[in-house]
């Protein structure tokens, strides 16, 4: 038994926790994760320079952290939340985040129109916004690809990756295509039924970004549409891709930040918000192509803007989605596409 | 029982009750009711639902295939493991189980690679002048996919199992005339049933639980009743719904666990040595 | 001694296809480019170093070994006396503990995650480390237990009555008799059990507090919007690490011995 003893004090030893503490004042985050390396760098360390706050963050994707925070809605213990369309409204509509008032952010009036108030009622802020545009193999595909009417070319057929209902761009998919063929949001049917059409044809319905760059790695993908900040990733992968703002218009996407109901900390909540938008952190994320800006006066330089969705003339093609009414029909959709589409 | 034989059940019991009937409990009660009342809406809704029904029926199927896979491989494997020297016996153990520790997605990039249509597989296929085929995004990769995560499962109870067969038995019955077949159907058979049941339930339900896999090696078109229980949770955030799939899951995998004890208890006979 | 060879063959087969895709990750890890490719191009051990550079890898590390360790030894202490006394004396409401005891396996565990998060951890304001200790140790529970029950079932009860009869005390005799039996049952579900709790995503998932992830949490999120090596890299790692668990295991405590 003595060999059972050494190893029951080895796993105690190693449950044993060391506590850190910290001097700083603390506000807690609830974002994604994604490039944390350089929020860190860009956001976080530049925060506690100049609030002597310390950033903590809650990381997840948007639904585990939705989830998170409406069980904990009694009693929160986060301040500030980064969220994408669908799941800002939803967070907005179960009273979970609170309207912010604008006039303590000094850096409000910098931003664009629509990155002012796009859920309503000041409900949040958006402090990056991105396309949605079709990526495709320039060496395999001879003709380009101009239009999301393409993707049921013939010339395609079995090489195309559509994103998954369940994804951010799920639902945008479904708006396109309906627009691409003579209906829209309110008159979805034409896309189900064109949807249904190209399943078939379709790879996979890829779940996440990461997944499609290994499906285009491998030969499987030759065109798909993707949202822009995966484009990079896709570069990496030096094959000869190409980006295309359809014919039917970029949809844009804008990623709000808000304050959590009850929250504690709110003063700097509104600083880390403040800090968000402003100049410096949006010109140093955008150079490091974190996050594009939404702020009209970022300037960038060629090579990176081409990395993000940037510049009056991408902004002005730009075409937003009503997430409220996409929530309502959200859904009646997954379950028409698990029916129509998924089978 | 002697009365402090207790005090060994209580502690792991209570600890269950706690942590596990009464939050899950609490949570089924609620999925009955929305919007204020008591309702069956959900379970109506699942139930009614051609899409839930294609899921479920999948299930059984793949987890059902994959069961039987695990034991027509692995039985015969790990009798083989069990036989071998110690030393051979731990890194073979060690190497069965990496499976289970390499990370999902990134294994499910293997399979990528395996299958994919410019895959290893259709690689040989070309070279050797066959036709490329489809491997990926079917129930067939989804089988492959959890036959490989499972494997294990399987293989470390019939491992265990196999190793508390004393090593003179078989040779003992071979001296006696036995056939192999009877060696396997009357000796082997009895003796390690309790680890192919034990392995059989893991397996299924671990294949009716599993997410990852299914969800990146069928694909959105091939939803199970895991992956759609995700998409009730995770996207539209319909905890109700997707309660509702779970317990769906939940009396699938104890009915499987009842039938599995049934026909394996059968080769449990008297017929047996214990 | 003669051994039939053709479950040598399939154990033969069945090690390529249970390697196969570890082979492919462990190649794919040593790439130069910047996402993952298979084949890979040139050579170089960066994504080895980026991952040892993350400090969410290394935190979550850290949380995963003590959630892991501190859950699978919970488990076996509450799981090996319940498999002892139920395989050993007949009691009121055994099967019913027996059922419960197995029952964690088939409820989905994001769905356990949900419910403990929900009904137990909001209600008692648990902190988050004993949180995933408990729900860890709650999913492994039916694994010691069953796997410990298989090897108790092939130790007739007849060899401790005799030690009893002979003097010996209760104890000494589940020390001396009961325990070197079923050490390889309890071995493999100790593997078993580390293994699965440190891997484990689902209840972990609603687990996740402030600045605190276990590994798998962590390497999902990365994994969102990277497709670099580093999880090739990682996964390696971690494969490593994982047979220096089955190595340590079998050091300190014999995972295999002489055959009887």
């Amino acid at each position: 038994m003595h060999k059972l003893a050494k190893f029951v004090k080895l796993a105690c030893f190693l449950v044993v926790t060391t506590g850190l503490t910290s001097t700083f004042a603390q506000v807690a985050v609830s974002t994604w994760g994604f490039n944390m390396d350089l929020i860190n760098e860009h956001i976080t360390d530049t925060f506690v320079e100049q609030f002597e706050t310390e950033i903590l963050y809650d990381l997840g994707n948007n639904a585990d952290r939705l989830t998170r925070l409406q069980l904990r809605s009694d009693n929160p213990e986060i301040s500030v939340v980064e969220l994408a369309p669908t799941f800002a409204i939803r967070a907005m509509r179960e009273g979970l985040i609170e309207p912010i008032d604008t006039s303590r952010l000094s850096n409000y009036d910098a931003l664009y129109d629509w990155a002012q108030d796009p859920l309503g009622g000041n409900h949040g802020i958006g402090f990056t916004v991105y396309s949605y545009g079709i990526v495709y193999r320039t060496d395999l595909i001879d003709e380009p690809i101009t239009s999301w009417q393409d993707l049921w070319r013939e010339d395609l057929a079995g090489r195309v990756s559509l994103p998954n209902v369940t994804t951010t761009q799920g639902l945008a998919t479904i708006v396109m295509a309906s627009q691409a063929w003579g209906g829209d949001a309110e008159n979805p049917d034409v896309g189900f039924e064109k949807l249904a059409e190209l399943s078939d044809d379709v790879v996979t319905f890829y779940a996440r970004s990461s997944e499609l760059v290994s499906l285009f790695q491998q030969g499987e993908v030759w065109a798909a549409p993707v949202l822009r900040f995966a484009w990079g990733s896709l570069l990496d992968t030096d094959l000869p891709l190409a980006w295309v703002a359809p014919e039917e218009g970029s949809v844009g996407f804008v990623n709000t930040v808000s304050i959590i109901s009850g929250a504690p900390n709110v003063d700097s909540a509104y600083d880390y918000i403040n800090h968000r938008l402003s100049q410096e952190v949006q010109s140093r994320l955008a150079m490091d192509i974190v996050d594009s800006p939404t702020r009209a006066d970022i300037e960038v330089d060629a090579e990176t803007a081409e990395q993000l969705t940037y510049g009056d003339t991408e902004m002005s093609n730009l075409i937003f989605l009503d997430y409220d009414y996409l929530l309502d029909v959200e859904s009646d959709w997954i379950e028409r596409w698990n029916e129509e589409i998924a089978q | 029982m002697p009365r402090w034989a207790w005090f060994l059940i209580l502690p792991a019991t209570i600890v269950l009750v706690l942590a596990f009937v009464l939050p899950l409990s609490l949570l089924f009660v609620s999925s009955f009711f929305a919007e204020g009342g008591f309702t069956f809406a959900a379970y109506a809704d699942f139930a009614s639902s051609s899409a839930s029904q294609r899921a479920y029926l999948r299930t059984v199927r793949i987890a059902s295939i994959v069961t039987l896979g695990t034991i027509v491989l692995g039985y015969p494997a790990a009798y083989a493991i069990s036989r071998v020297t110690m030393r051979w016996r731990v890194l073979l153990i060690a190497l069965i189980i990496l499976p289970l520790m390499t990370n999902p997605v990134a294994r499910t990039f293997s399979w990528l690679v395996i299958l994919g249509r410019t895959g290893l597989i259709n690689n040989l296929l070309t070279t050797i002048g066959l036709d490329s085929v489809r491997l990926l995004y079917t129930e067939g990769a989804m089988i492959v996919g959890l036959l490989h995560l499972f494997m294990p499962l399987m293989m470390l109870p019939l491992v265990s199992a196999f190793e508390n067969i004393p090593n003179d038995v078989v040779p003992a019955a071979q001296s006696l005339g036995a056939s192999q077949a009877q060696i396997f159907v009357r000796v082997l058979m009895p003796l390690t049933v309790e680890g192919l049941t034990i392995g059989a339930t893991l397996v299924f339900t671990g294949c009716v639980t599993a997410y990852v896999t299914p969800a990146i090696l069928g694909g959105s078109r091939r939803l199970m009743l895991s992956t759609l229980l995700h998409q009730r949770a995770s996207t539209m955030l319909d905890w109700s719904g997707a309660t509702v799939v779970a317990v769906v899951m939940f009396l699938t995998t104890l009915l499987a666990m009842v039938i599995i004890q049934r026909l394996l208890g059968f080769l449990h006979s008297p017929r047996g040595l214990t | 001694m003669k051994e039939a060879r053709f479950p040598q063959i399939v154990l033969g087969l069945l090690m390529v296809f249970l390697l196969a895709p570890f082979l492919i990750i462990f190649i794919a890890s040593f790439g130069v480019n910047a996402s993952l490719q298979f084949p890979p191009q040139g050579f170089t051990v960066n994504w080895f170093r980026n991952v040892l550079d993350q400090p969410s890898f290394v935190s979550g590390f850290y949380l995963s070994v003590q959630v892991a360790a501190a859950s699978t030894l919970l488990a076996l202490v509450l799981g090996v006396p319940l498999a002892y006394a139920s395989s050993r004396y007949t009691f009121r409401g055994q099967r019913a503990i027996q059922v419960l005891a197995t029952l964690p396996v088939i409820v989905p565990e994001l769905v356990l995650g949900l419910a403990l998060l929900r009904y137990l951890i909001v209600a008692t304001d648990l902190p988050l480390r004993p949180s995933l200790m408990l729900g860890h140790t709650t999913l492994l529970i039916p694994y010691t237990v069953r796997i410990t029950l298989a090897s108790l079932s092939n130790l007739p009860y007849d060899i401790e009555q005799a030690a009893i009869s002979l003097g010996a005390s209760r104890l000494t005799t589940f020390f001396k008799i009961v325990v070197p039996n079923i050490r390889d049952g309890v071995l493999t579900s100790f593997v078993l059990a580390f293994i699965l709790s440190f891997n484990n995503v689902p209840v972990s998932l609603f687990l996740t507090g402030i600045g605190t992830a276990t590994l798998p949490i962590q390497m999902l999120l990365y994994m969102e919007y990277n497709f670099d090596p580093s999880i090739a890299a990682l996964s390696t790692l971690l494969i490593i690490f994982s047979s220096l668990v089955v190595l340590i295991t079998e050091r300190l405590l014999g995972i295999s011995r002489a055959f009887k």
